[in-house]
């Protein structure tokens, strides 16, 4: 029986004892003097004559890739598919699957996967999802081009520069990543013309961005992002959660970029200072939106839903398998609804650092849209788990859309594309 | 600036380094936060446009120094786990972390739960603290933390509950061994 009910903790909790401080105020103050002054002294003058060399610098680098690709034969897929960060980890993966299918005892699925791939000529047709043709691995051209998606593999992204940007929905409750295809090739500038791709009925707050502009990237390599703080707080007066979005935005897009950190200033190259966040460092840490469930975000009936990350409880250490049950669940606060059918249950079962086998039972009874909707929520949720790779078991089932069952699945580049 | 640091001091500085050390359960690493965090209130005070409370301004402002300082340390633990395992490592430091006095002192369902509160996530840390140790209001709460209401409800909730779980599944290992 249990000892304690949630009144004796609330009673316990709020007899927690104070701690004291043993510091004085005069101590505190002393020092707090001292840094404020030694941050005025030392404060960063605009450097901007450093800013052309490097930017040439990059330019070239960038160029000398563009002819370094162009050197590389059109026929190597391999190259291709793999992105830049995981080739010699999926090659691994893709190794220790092959070992892993060909050798365990007890993995009959694998075993079924590798006698149905090798015969696989359309006796599957009957099956509900059973599609497509072929479907090696997902390092083949057989993507189900004509069929639903909401997300954008490496290999299609090849060829444009794709960018995602974070938008905060109407309620203000979610940031909704959307993904839309650069007029150039450097994600950087592309940071400024947003205001040129949102579409008239774009269903989510987009108007924070014409408050930002991205400058340049400062000597310390950072990204310098200015803040139209009079524009701002002219056009959102008193609004905290906005406040709270406007640097979240910035925080997402440049975290997407793999930046830790951007600098901020206003509209004067000053300290960008805020009525409710206050005023922040210069320097601001970016982050992703990792580790959280994807659900979805039906704005009405005949749009395409958004997938969208939730973070309403206890993301910060939700686990894999916490994460995929939330999913099957309407978010409590926010307008996201679940991603998963609830009657789904799910096998997590990691296979390296980079690949994890999700073994899905209830799952014949859907529409494909519906099992495209989940298995495309599960890849962005193992992404921001650290997955590349995701091998989905379904018995009885072969193809799912583009995705095969059986074989690793990379996970998707980009979410949400927008035309 | 020194009588309004002192003005600052004077009315909320006690609630702000109780709100700090809950969250960072080391003194000296909440004194250095604290100190940031009224650099940032000092250096934006003209701004201040009064449309929260200052003790809620303040708490959102900590709770913004706090998290980053999460984050770092985070970032920095991640950068060091190459060389060491670093969840054995990180067991063996709260397992060896001493009691403050203050709370040595209580009784020892105190000190089991001021340990629980680690296996909290920040957000329901973040709660629990403002709620009922600092017993700020549901909607403070939600000033301070930029949050909905009902969201500061929702996390409350599954705080406590939280909570409750592990106190029994502590004290029953407690009462097995």
């Amino acid at each position: 029986m249990s000892k304690f009910d949630e009144h004796d903790i609330e009673k316990l909790l709020k007899q927690m004892p104070k701690i004291e401080d043993q510091q004085s105020s005069d101590m505190y103050y002393h020092q707090i003097e001292e840094k404020m002054n030694l941050s005025r002294k030392s404060r960063p003058r605009k450097k901007k004559s450093y800013f052309y060399p490097i930017v040439g610098s990059v330019a070239a680098l960038f160029l000398g890739f563009l002819l370094l690709m162009q050197l590389i034969p059109g026929g190597d897929r391999t190259f291709n598919e793999s992105s830049s960060n995981q080739s010699v980890n999926d090659t691994d993966a893709e190794l220790q699957q092959e070992e892993m299918i060909e050798s365990s005892d007890g993995e009959e699925e694998g075993e079924i996967f590798v006698e149905d791939e090798d015969q696989d000529t359309g006796e599957e047709s009957s099956e509900e999802f059973a599609v497509e043709e072929e479907s090696e691995s997902t390092s083949d051209e057989s993507v189900d081009t004509s069929g639903f998606t909401r997300v954008v593999q490496q290999n299609e992204a090849d060829e444009n520069n794709y960018v995602t940007y974070f938008f905060p929905d109407q309620q203000l409750q979610l940031l909704v990543p959307v993904t839309f295809v650069a007029k150039t090739d450097d994600s950087y500038e592309a940071f400024n013309q947003i205001d040129e791709m949102i579409p008239d009925d774009f269903p989510f707050q987009g108007d924070l961005y014409q408050f930002l502009s991205y400058e340049q990237i400062d000597e310390a390599g950072d990204p310098v992002i200015q803040v139209d703080v009079t524009g701002f707080e002219e056009a959102y007066p008193g609004g905290s959660t906005v406040e709270s979005y406007l640097v979240q935005i910035i925080q997402a897009y440049f975290g997407e970029l793999q930046e830790e950190t951007v600098k901020i200033e206003n509209e004067n190259g000053g300290q960008v200072s805020l009525s409710h966040v206050g005023a922040m460092d210069r320097t601001l840490e970016t982050h992703q939106l990792e580790q959280w469930p994807y659900k979805v975000l039906k704005i009405d009936e005949e749009s395409e839903p958004f997938y969208v990350p939730t973070n309403d409880y206890e993301h910060e250490n939700l686990s894999l398998e916490e994460a995929i049950l939330s999913m099957r669940e309407p978010d409590e606060v926010t307008d996201a609804i679940e991603s998963l059918p609830e009657d789904w249950s799910i096998e997590v079962q990691p296979h390296s650092e980079s690949m994890v086998e999700l073994t899905i039972d209830q799952a014949g009874e859907l529409a494909e849209e519906e099992m495209i909707i989940g298995l495309e929520t599960l890849l962005m949720t193992a992404k921001g788990f650290g997955f590349d790779q995701v091998t989905f078991q379904i018995e009885g089932i072969q193809q799912v859309g583009p995705y095969p069952i059986g074989v690793p699945v990379d996970v998707p580049a980009f979410v949400n594309p927008m035309e | 600036m020194k009588a309004i640091f002192q003005e600052l001091y004077d009315r909320y500085h006690r609630d702000l380094y109780q709100f700090i050390y809950y969250m960072v359960k080391n003194r000296s690493t909440a004194e250095d936060l604290v100190q940031e965090v009224y650099i940032k209130v000092l250096k934006s005070y003209e701004t201040f446009k009064g449309e929260s409370s200052p003790k809620t301004w303040m708490f959102s402002i900590a709770r913004h120094v706090t998290i980053d300082f999460f984050r770092k340390e985070e970032r920095r633990k991640k950068r060091s786990a190459d060389q060491y395992d670093i969840h054995e490592h990180q067991e063996a430091l709260k397992d060896h972390q001493p009691l403050p006095d203050e709370i040595a002192e209580q009784n020892e369902r105190i000190q089991l739960l001021y340990r629980c509160l680690d296996d909290c996530t920040e957000d329901q840390r973040l709660v629990i603290i403002l709620r009922y140790i600092q017993e700020l209001s549901i909607q403070e709460t939600a000033e301070a933390l930029d949050w909905t209401i009902s969201k500061v409800k929702t996390t409350q909730h599954r705080a406590v509950k939280f909570l409750t779980k592990r106190m029994n599944e502590l004290e029953g290992g407690i009462a097995d061994e």
